[in-house]
């Protein structure tokens, strides 16, 4: 694709200089899909700095993952298996937690949830735009590592978004892998 | 950003077209970039307690039962995150075997309808002066109360046969409990279906002493014949049938079985025969008749165990029905007459190798009884019963009641003797002739419970309002041929407040005491009732199997039910049982003459493909899908010919008042010259004031126009009626997506003749040479293959595409304009050879074209050919040119001038793996790219190079005529790549040399093209 790109690039130039008026008056969508890219950059780097009052409990990545030593998948059931990785279900918490630490706050609190039966209203940390299809399953079994993605979350409470998750940074690692970069992998 | 641009061969871009993109963003108003701050953060909300069955993010399959029409077509359904996205058939299924119609694809928007019922309801009053009331909403157990109450205090005073209770057709458990509820209650139970074929029960009742339908074979006779039975569009199992009918009608060994449709109008069943005679209304007995005629004097019978004093007795019956002497009531010469007759039953080819099916909706007249007992003499003397006409294995329809049994309780309503009648998924009001008066009935009754699940003319009128279930959220099975069990079950938690009618009717039996319940279990729900109904079904197997050597017992029930639930049922095989003619019938006399009347004009009404007897017609997507033959959206319409117009002195589009004996409706003309002279048409279906936001308003309803009285013999109704038409002088332009059906002889829809093909003279199609560098397509090369010899033009996979790929609806002032959203059309292209008509229906799509014109002119890229050759389109990246329609030579490009809305609930219905596109952007078929991922996906985790089961887009998936063949053109065995090395391979508009993925098979007609 890139190939072709390369070859028409003499056009680009030619016909944007010519036309570039006509896409700043009558094509907002060009400035939105830049706009786009460039909040999303700037919200990014703004999320790198550890904000753990977002979510509704206090939940230590750090704890679980390092000092206890889970995988990933253990709560995360569905990265093998589907497009979505999965937040753990209240009663997966609760299945540890009546037994484990019930005594303090934050876990107090946890079980509050799981006793009325409601969901944790978690804040989406890694979220990207709605015209991206990502499937978690696809890239766990071709071994790419959480971590590639989502940081050293093992070293984090709250989890935080340290990648830009911008399409250019997913083309960077689907180049070096030799993944397809057809745009139809995930826009359709 | 530079980096990131290095091409594998390491070449670096020194301005790419994103770098450019970033340039001019960049200088943009700093307004545009305000205006689009980000967006708040989202939640992310987990399962309390995770559903066992239920993979966030991957689809889970129910096998159900659709409830469309009484077919009972086996269904799978398809759900993420616990609501249903798409609806396809069963392929263990034996009706269907993996097909669906227009209808059943389209049941998601009878779950999904934003004006269903949302819990039960009570009329009270609002003004006791005026008597002014309405429907308000109350509690179930009140709702529920209220009925019992009612019911009590009618059997207290003695008068329980004042009680009604009217049902669709319903068979299995739930029919099973509404018998049993009424027996107990001591209520009248009447099953109700406008299209009920009374005619041919009554003639098998007359002929075979069988009051049943049986089961037509279309699979493997040589000759079909068909008296107005649209038996691709309604008539009794249309996908079963077209199924049958198109895999029978495979060209085999230079042959191909022959068609014949007789009727006064074209249906699309008879645009798909090999011979249209246009023959005058409700003169099919007298054409049967005529043919039965000269099969026996030319004796040609072919019956095996005939004597012959049944012969001479045939002779004596259909003596006065010569050839010659019905040519001039039927409208067909009397050669012709011979000529079909002699091919119909052709000693040449041996006993029981035809079919003559009769009583279609559209040509029931006064003689539709006479007309079907004819019929089956005809398939008699043929040696067709028991070979294609096979009794035994029943259709379901033997369970319906009659219309007469509706027209006498109708009576009963008026006169005061029904005190309370309950109405479950009905709609008299709108499908009983008007001159019947069911609503003014309605009104003498004191108290009317509806049980419907949407509002619409019935339901708006009745007391208490105690909605159901839809099909796709309830429990219950279906028998739609004996020995056939469907086991449909819920595919979804009931999305408004309803409850399962079977509850319903548990409920209030218990609560009526002992005498009312004493045949229904003491405690359970419908659920457990169903499930005793299945324990019974599997011990009567046992014990049929424990009869026979090799007994394969189901021991467990569990398992039973759990294999039912997979599989969709269980799918048992009835003996077939022989028949006889009946002694007494050849010393009557038969009376197959229609009574003539005085109007000018003969009026059919003819049942609707797209909205059956009415009940689809608030389903958008089958009023946004142009109508099969007369390609209009959104209305209702009259149709006549354009001498018969001329003779009327009107004009297409302006606005006609239909007269007969019992009514009078306006509307707009339509020119159709498949259309007898002398006789007007109008579809059935439309015409409703109640039935939602996308029903109501949409032209006429003609039963206005029709008699009440039923036909004397089998108590069913006539949809023939003599008519008056007189132009008004406003003119009201019906929606219509293409307004004639000529190719202009642009060769878009090909045919070769049958001797051609057999003679291997089929012209090939030129190959051009091109200037343009071929694409590489290294792994995978997609591409699509469409039969137009099988396809039917049913719009079946038009829906298809609209539900798997969140296509959105424009309306109706938007269809006017000519806009319409769909991905897919069927295009209908009339040629005449010799006075025989010859339809071709064309499915475009985007072609997927190697050298696409739409891919050059793209000024950002956002359409591009990927190296599996599919023509990608980038939503993201489009900014709305429309360069790329205006290049495309084939307007299969869509273009999003607003943006489009899902009411609430039918946003549930998109489908979360494709994107709904905004505003601004081009949209088109993708092959349905979402699917192909997915297939690679499987064939990845499984190991294996893809294979052609792995990936079905959904137009092939549901195709009744399996017309539509996809997979990999790279692989040399795959179907697509076989098919495309046929004779009859073409592509459209191949001159442009375009190099289409898809490639289309001419049509093989049986006369020379």
């Amino acid at each position: 694709m890139f190939r072709l790109l390369s070859g028409v690039s003499p056009f680009w130039i030619s016909f944007g200089f010519a036309t570039a008026t006509f896409l700043f008056v009558a094509s907002s969508t060009v400035e939105r899909g830049s706009a786009q890219e460039v909040s999303q950059e700037s919200t990014a780097s703004a999320e790198t700095t550890e904000d753990q009052s977002i979510q509704p409990l206090d939940f230590s990545h750090h704890h679980h993952v390092t000092e206890i030593g889970l995988d990933c998948q253990v709560c995360h059931v569905y990265a093998r298996r589907s497009p979505v990785a999965g937040i753990p279900s209240v009663q997966r918490c609760a299945g540890c937690h009546e037994q484990v630490l019930s005594d303090t706050p934050e876990v107090q609190k946890l079980l509050e949830f799981w006793e009325n039966e409601i969901p944790i209203p978690w804040v989406r940390v890694h979220d990207l735009p709605d015209h991206v299809r990502f499937s978690h399953k696809r890239h766990v079994l071709a071994d790419v590592s959480c971590s590639e993605c989502h940081g050293d979350v093992g070293q984090m409470t709250s989890a935080v978004q340290v990648e830009s998750l911008s399409m250019g940074w997913c083309l960077n690692c689907h180049q070096e892998r030799q993944a397809s970069r057809d745009c139809l992998i995930c826009h359709y | 950003m530079t980096e990131n641009h290095k091409s594998s061969d390491g070449l670096t871009e020194t301005v790419g077209r994103r770098t450019f993109l970033k340039l001019v963003g960049g200088a943009a108003p700093a307004a545009a970039v305000a205006a689009c701050s980000p967006v708040p953060p989202e939640q992310i909300i987990p399962y309390v307690i995770p559903p066992e069955d239920v993979i966030p993010g991957v689809a889970t399959w129910y096998a159900s039962v659709c409830g469309e029409c009484p077919a009972g077509c086996g269904t799978l359904v398809r759900t993420r995150e616990g609501r249903a996205v798409k609806v396809e058939g069963n392929p263990e299924h034996p009706i269907n075997r993996g097909s669906l119609c227009i209808r059943g694809q389209a049941s998601l928007q009878g779950l999904y309808n934003p004006d269903r019922f949302t819990g039960p309801q009570l009329r009270r009053t609002t003004n006791p002066a005026t008597n002014h009331s309405v429907l308000e909403s109350v509690e179930w157990d009140e709702a529920e109360q209220e009925l019992i109450s009612r019911i009590e205090a009618i059997r207290e005073s003695g008068q329980a046969e004042q009680i009604a209770i009217v049902t669709p057709l319903t068979t299995g458990a739930l029919g099973t409990l509404v018998n049993t509820w009424a027996e107990g209650v001591g209520a009248k139970h009447l099953t109700y279906e406008p299209f009920a074929y009374e005619a041919i029960r009554a003639a098998n009742r007359i002929t075979f002493d069988r009051n049943a339908v049986p089961h037509h074979d279309f699979a493997s006779p040589h000759f079909v014949m068909s008296f107005g039975a649209d038996f691709q569009e309604t008539w009794l199992s249309t996908v079963g049938h077209t199924r049958d009918h198109s895999e029978g009608r495979k060209v085999r060994n230079g042959q191909k079985a022959r068609f014949v449709q007789l009727e006064p109008r074209m249906s699309l069943t008879g645009a798909n025969a090999d011979e249209w005679v246009e023959i005058r209304p409700g003169s099919e007995g007298l054409l049967a008749a005529a043919m039965v005629h000269t099969i026996v004097s030319e004796q040609r019978v072919q019956v095996e165990i005939v004597d012959e004093e049944t012969v001479s007795l045939l002779g004596q019956f259909f003596d006065d029905y010569s050839p010659e002497g019905v040519a001039e009531q039927t409208g067909v010469s009397a050669d012709r007459i011979r000529d079909l007759a002699r091919a119909f039953s052709n000693p040449d080819a041996g006993p029981g190798q035809s079919l003559a099916v009769g009583s279609g909706i559209a040509t029931m007249g006064d003689r539709a009884t006479a007309s079907q007992i004819a019929i089956n003499l005809l398939n008699y003397v043929a040696g067709n019963i028991g070979s294609t006409v096979v009794f035994g294995s029943d259709m379901n329809w033997g369970e319906a009641g009659t219309y007469g049994e509706m027209v006498e309780l109708t009576r009963a309503m008026k006169n005061g003797e029904i005190q309370l009648l309950v109405l479950n998924d009905v709609n008299p009001v709108h499908s009983m002739p008007g001159e019947i008066e069911f609503a003014a009935a309605l009104k003498e009754v004191p108290f009317v419970v509806s049980t419907s699940s949407f509002p619409d003319e019935t339901s708006n009128l009745a007391d208490l309002v105690l909605p159901t279930h839809t099909p796709l959220e309830r429990w219950g099975d279906s028998v739609p041929i004996a020995g056939l069990h469907g086991l449909m079950q819920p595919v979804m938690r009931p999305i408004f407040n309803t409850r399962h009618f079977g509850d319903v009717l548990l409920d209030s039996a218990r609560a009526l005491g002992r005498d009312v319940s004493a045949e229904l279990p003491r405690r359970g729900e419908f659920l457990d009732f169903l499930q005793d109904r299945w324990e019974e079904l599997q011990e009567s197997i046992n014990a049929r199997e424990t009869e026979e050597e090799e007994a394969d017992l189901q021991e467990d029930f569990d398992d039973f039910w759990a294999n039912a639930q997979r599989q969709g049922g269980f799918f048992g095989v009835v003996e077939t049982d022989a028949v006889r003619l009946n002694p007494t019938l050849l010393s009557n006399t038969l009376e197959l003459e229609p009574t003539s009347s005085d109007r000018a004009l003969d009026l059919i009404v003819y049942p609707s493909l797209h909205y059956y007897d009415g009940r689809g017609a608030n389903r958008p997507w089958l009023q946004e899908i142009p109508d099969p033959l007369m390609k209009t959206t959104w209305a209702s319409w009259v149709e006549a010919s354009s001498q018969t117009a001329q003779s009327m002195n009107a004009q297409e589009g302006q606005l006609v008042r239909l007269t007969t004996d019992h009514g009078t409706v306006d509307a707009s003309l339509l020119i159709n010259d498949q259309l007898r002279d002398g006789v007007v048409a109008m579809p059935v279906g439309q015409g409703h004031t109640d039935y939602g936001r996308y029903a109501d308003g949409r032209g006429v309803n003609p039963l206005a126009l029709l008699s009440g009285a039923p036909e004397p013999e089998s108590g069913g109704r006539q949809w023939v009626v003599g008519a008056d038409a007189t132009p008004l002088g406003v003119t009201r332009r019906i929606p219509q997506l293409q307004k004639h059906f000529d190719q202009e002889d642009r060769e878009l829809a090909q045919a070769v003749s049958l001797a051609a093909l057999a003679a291997g003279e089929v012209v090939p199609e030129e190959k051009h040479f091109s200037l343009s560098p071929e694409h590489d397509h290294p792994v995978h090369h997609w591409g699509m293959a469409i039969d137009l010899d099988s396809c039917n033009g049913c719009n079946a996979c038009v829906a298809a595409c609209y539900a798997e790929n969140n296509v959105p609806i424009v309306g109706h002032d938007r269809m006017r304009q000519g806009r319409t959203m769909s991905w897919l059309r069927i295009e209908r292209f009339v040629e005449t050879h010799n006075d025989q008509v010859d339809n071709r229906f064309l499915p475009m799509l985007c072609q997927h074209c190697d050298h696409a014109p739409c891919e050059t002119v793209c000024p950002v890229f956002a359409t591009y050919h990927t190296d599996e050759g599919l023509n990608a389109q980038v939503y993201n990246r489009c900014v709305g040119t429309r360069y790329c329609a205006n290049n495309c030579p084939y307007r299969v490009r869509r273009f999003n001038w607003f943006q489009e809305e899902f009411p609430e609930p039918m946003h549930l219905q998109l489908n979360p793996d494709v994107t709904t596109r905004v505003a601004g952007v081009m949209e088109k078929c993708t092959f349905c790219v979402q699917r192909i991922t997915d297939g690679k996906g499987t064939a990845k985790d499984e190991n294996r190079p893809v294979q052609d089961d792995d990936i079905t887009p959904a137009c092939a998936q549901t195709c009744p005529a399996q017309a539509i063949v996809f997979g990999d053109m790279n692989d040399p065995e795959s179907r697509v790549s076989q098919v495309a090395t046929d004779a009859r391979a073409y592509h459209v508009l191949g001159e442009l040399n375009t190099r289409p993925a898809v490639t289309y098979l001419k049509k093989v007609t049986q006369n020379e093209v």
